[in-house]
């Protein structure tokens, strides 16, 4: 029996021993030598994605005392997140050695992380969903703030740390009154036990800001332009990605096995998240002059409309906001790869001005810069329109047109921010000091990885039929 | 083998050259042929239209040359694509307009620009074919949006000296008019779905006749109006169309004013007019005073610019007042009762309009293009700065004075036929229409020729204009061609009128069928 369970939590248990073997051999390896780590790392997320791929069951089973749940959904999911943390690797490698922490803990740390999230997407009950979420911000904690070279990180990291703990207070405490409530950790427990409804409903809403907290929704949103900004490129690169999919994967779990009976109660509260986050995201964002912040504050709009595709995801079913989460996700993940590429030893190019005359310097460069903009702004042929389109199809056929308008209002509204990164790339003149002078930091293999997932937006602009049948099937 | 997507190929085939364009930029065995590649793709694409007006059969209003795939199944969305009497011409506009503009380009840029600037027109090229031809309501959408991305970086890159102001306003004036169609859409496809066992479709033939409440068209109808009135553009959202034209580069100006406004009006008649009849009706009134305040007070303004673009930019409002007036008028005497006269005079109407959109495509472009000319040799658009043109160049001045003579809307000139037709539906609708309609006739011949006179004539006070060179061939070539395509439109209206005959009598029919 145990065997069997075992071997469904597979790719768990792979992460966790290479996560290990990785950090074992930094420590037997000398400073010069720790490209092996960076080598195992890539080759364990390979291997664990074969694993998952094989593992996979076909109809979804829960284990361990109906604590884990092993389906296609977190499978797919799974795939998703080692790809990405490849990608991010990939891309990172050069950034990295340049700022002196290209060593095993980087890579471990991020293979910890990437476990919490593994646990977070496949947990059915509060425990799990707790521990997978301290293990996914651990990590990111200790990420943060390890460049030596620059004491500036800390306060990002204290940051971090400080509101993440909140929220991770907020969450246990309603997780303690759901508990009191139904007598039931378990997702599905919950929603059959005879219900104290007063103190659940008191539960679900701490428990649903907790979570918005980790998503980052306004009002409680303080932490995420403050880290996306100071935190090193690299880290703020998983941070923007990865973590959104594991939470969005258990807000699903908790929205629509936990907590269906509430719908009406947790509804209004997302509603209410959803606007102040499309608002608050998209103006604050057009006055912003770093690009890291930039992103962090669209990241918050972005978030406003994975909230609302979930606000009416009782009647309409959860595939607009997942499309959206994992779309969003690759969006990100190509700006900050263009973001790193312009990156080199003692340069951040952090700075929105960093960019002028992009297109002079480096057309090839700016056009994918141009495409992911274009994409996260929601503009056909990108397949950020058909994320953004899903959810407004599903608010209007909900019959919130009113809705629709507000949060295509406030796209148009950020769209500005986006159009300017473009103008400045293309229609400005470089200045001497604004560029680095080689943009050939990265390898070839991370640069044409950047090609590959800039375009990849266009090209499933032009075929958005791959990325939404994956999503139905996951969804299935 | 080729024919058999023929539609697919005239919109495809021009994005992926201009992408392939952009991707061989710095090739060196691509540099040699580089100059002509564009025009070769051009070419191509204006044989595969011809083709299509061969084998076009005027006598069904149904859409031809039909493709169809899934493109998106779980939303039923399809890849739907097809041609009928009103799209047809639109496309061969498009075609051949970017033709033109990729001919003269060479005279108008620099050599080691020219490249990149014929590869973004081809894509643009591709792209508004694609808003004409699609027969799904998000495959249009995608289209109508996915332009302004070459739009805006052709303003802004190749633009005067606010360019980046212009390109702003464009693409967030654009923006904000297009959300609300999009919302529109949405919520037709949202009713679509609401029909007993009935699944909601995007294609624009199933958002036809649906069960919508008065109540309802109403919403529809603004957000469907915004949309398309910023595009054409109406009065009293025409304000980006100005700065647009007077920074984007002559080509620019050249799509902006031949096409892109058109869209506008292809909109109205694909989705407004035949969705929302009842509303159309409702609100004609107002449509109509816009289009007559667009009429005769932008043709007013237009006399007192002093730059050519300018003044150009506000006459194509007026113009396109016109073709709004056109389309509108027709509610006011084709409810209730359809009688064989009125379904007539109603036809006549939109044919008027549509004309007026063609012609207005030709004697924008054209005049817009002589600007062109003017200022790549002067680089100033003022009228002020010139005076005597004729002295030094002759030709030009001759073809200038014809395109003038077309915008003014004289007989003979595609210019008169459509004003004329829609003057003539107005009369019937009521006296005043046709009134301050035909005052158009006056305050065009104001501005156009007193621009005209005091470009052309007169003594040389600059000596600038004493140095100017006429036309060299490649200019030549261009304003002969656009110069016949007027004259043929304006003697023989005909030869297009027969093309949309069916569309537009199956269009009437459909929206009178309502009441």
């Amino acid at each position: 029996m145990y065997q069997v369970m075992l071997m469904q939590i597979l790719p768990e248990i792979f992460i966790t021993i290479m996560a290990s073997t990785i950090l074992l051999v930094g420590v037997y390896s000398k400073r010069s030598k720790q490209n092996i780590c960076y080598v195992l790392s890539v080759l364990t997320l390979v291997v664990a994605t074969v694993i998952t791929w094989q593992t996979m069951p076909t109809v979804s089973s829960s284990i361990f005392s109906n604590s884990f749940v092993v389906d296609q959904f977190g499978g797919y999911l799974k795939i998703l997140l080692f790809t990405m943390l490849a990608m991010i690797f990939i891309y990172s490698k050069r950034y990295i050695i340049d700022r002196d922490f290209f060593n095993a803990e980087f890579f471990s740390l991020s293979l910890f992380s990437l476990l919490g999230m593994m646990v977070l997407i496949s947990c059915t009950e509060f425990l799990t969903m707790f521990l997978g979420l301290e293990l996914l911000v651990l990590p990111l904690y200790a990420m943060i703030v390890m460049v030596k070279k620059k004491p500036n990180y800390t306060e990002a990291a204290m940051k971090y740390f400080v509101l993440g703990s909140l929220g991770a207070g907020i969450l246990l405490y309603g997780i303690s009154f759901v508990y009191g409530a139904t007598g039931s950790f378990n997702f599905a427990g919950i929603a059959a036990a005879v219900q104290d409804r007063y103190m659940l409903q008191l539960g679900m809403i701490m428990v649903i800001a907790g979570v918005s907290l980790e998503f980052g929704a306004v009002p409680l949103h303080m932490w995420l332009p403050d880290v996306y900004e100071g935190s090193p490129t690299a880290v703020t690169m998983l941070i923007g990605t990865l973590p959104k999919i594991a939470i969005f994967a258990v807000t699903y779990r908790l929205l629509s096995v936990a907590f269906p009976g509430l719908s009406p109660i947790w509804q209004q509260m997302l509603l209410i998240l959803a606007i102040l986050s499309i608002v608050l995201g998209n103006l604050v964002a057009i006055v912003q002059s770093n690009i890291k912040r930039m992103l962090a504050y669209s990241t918050i709009g972005h978030i406003g409309f994975i909230l609302l595709g979930l606000y009416v995801a009782p009647q309409q079913g959860y595939l607009a906001p997942l499309l959206y989460t994992v779309v969003y996700a690759f969006m990100v993940l190509a700006a900050f790869a263009v973001i790193m590429r312009l990156t080199d030893l003692g340069f951040e190019a952090d700075s929105i001005h960093d960019f002028r005359g992009l297109n002079a310097k480096n057309p090839w460069l700016a056009f994918l810069m141009l495409l992911t903009m274009f994409s996260l702004a929601g503009i056909p042929p990108l397949v950020g329109f058909y994320a953004k389109l899903l959810i407004l199809q599903s608010v209007v056929a909900a019959g919130y047109s009113w809705l629709a308008i507000i949060a295509l209002v406030f796209s148009v509204i950020g769209a500005f921010y986006y159009l300017r990164i473009i103008k400045v790339m293309y229609f400005d003149a470089p200045t001497t000091n604004s560029m680095p002078v080689s943009l050939n930091a990265m390898s070839t293999t991370a640069n044409s990885l950047v090609v590959v997932n800039a375009l990849m937006l266009l090209f499933l602009g032009v075929f958005p039929g791959y990325v939404m049948s994956l999503c139905i099937r996951m969804l299935s | 083998m080729i024919f058999a997507s023929t539609l697919s190929v005239i919109i495809w085939l021009p994005v992926c050259a201009g992408l392939f364009m952009l991707l061989c930029d710095n090739a060196n065995w691509y540099k040699p042929i580089s100059r002509h590649f564009g025009l070769v793709i051009s070419v191509a694409t204006i044989l595969l239209v011809t083709n299509i007006f061969v084998t076009f059969d005027t006598g069904l209003w149904q859409m031809q040359f039909v493709e169809q795939y899934a493109w998106l199944p779980s939303l039923n969305i399809n890849y739907a694509l097809g041609v009928d009497g009103i799209a047809l011409p639109l496309v061969a506009l498009t075609v051949f307009m970017t033709m033109l503009v990729v001919i003269v380009a060479p005279t108008q840029v620099d050599a080691q620009k020219l490249n990149v600037f014929n590869a973004t027109f081809l894509i643009m090229q591709g792209l508004m074919c694609g808003v004409f031809l699609a027969l799904d309501a998000i495959l249009f959408y995608v289209f109508f949006e996915a332009m302004m991305i070459p739009m805006f970086l052709i303003i802004g890159l190749w633009g005067g000296e606010h360019r980046v102001f212009a390109t702003f306003k464009f693409i967030l004036y654009t923006l904000f008019g297009s959300l609300f169609l999009l919302v529109a859409l949405l919520y037709l496809n949202f009713v679509t779905g609401n029909a007993a066992n009935a699944t909601a479709s995007f294609a624009i033939s199933d958002l036809y006749n649906l069960p919508l409440t008065l109540h309802e068209q109403k919403w529809i109808f603004w957000a469907i109006f915004i949309a398309f009135a910023i595009k054409i553009p109406m009065w009293p959202v025409h304000t980006w169309l100005p700065d647009a034209h007077v920074e984007a580069p002559t080509g620019g100006s050249v799509i902006l004013a031949a096409i892109t406004l058109k869209m506008g009006g292809y909109g109205m008649l694909r989705f407004l007019l035949p969705i929302l009849p009842e509303a159309c009706w409702y609100f004609s009134s107002a449509v109509i005073a816009l289009s007559l305040i667009a009429i005769v007070y932008i043709g007013l303004v237009a006399i007192v610019q002093a730059d050519m673009k300018k003044l150009i930019a506000y006459s194509s409002i007026a113009h396109m007042g016109f073709v709004t007036l056109g389309f509108f008028v027709i509610f006011k005497f084709i409810f209730p009762e359809l009688t064989p006269d009125t379904q007539q005079a109603a036809v006549l109407s939109i044919q008027g309009a549509m004309l007026q959109m063609i012609s207005h495509g030709f004697i924008s472009g054209a005049l817009f293009l002589c600007v062109g000319v003017l200022y790549s040799r002067m680089h100033s658009r003022l009228i002020t700065d010139y005076a005597g043109v004729v002295n030094t160049m002759p030709v030009f001045a001759t073809f200038f004075m014809l395109f003038a003579l077309g915008n003014v809307g004289m007989p003979g000139t595609s210019g008169f036929v459509g004003e004329f037709f829609v003057i003539l539906a107005s009369y019937k609708a009521n006296f005043w229409y046709a009134f301050f309609a035909a005052m158009a006739l006056v305050l065009s011949v104001s501005y156009t020729l007193w621009m005209y006179k005091r470009v052309i004539f007169g003594a040389i006070v600059n000596r600038n204009v004493a140095a100017l060179k006429d036309l060299v061939l490649r200019e030549k070539i261009v304003f002969a061609m656009l110069a016949l395509a007027i004259i043929l439109v304006g003697v023989w209206p005909n030869s297009l009128l027969y093309y949309m005959q069916s569309s537009v009598e199956h269009l009437v029919a459909q929206i009178t069928h309502v009441k």
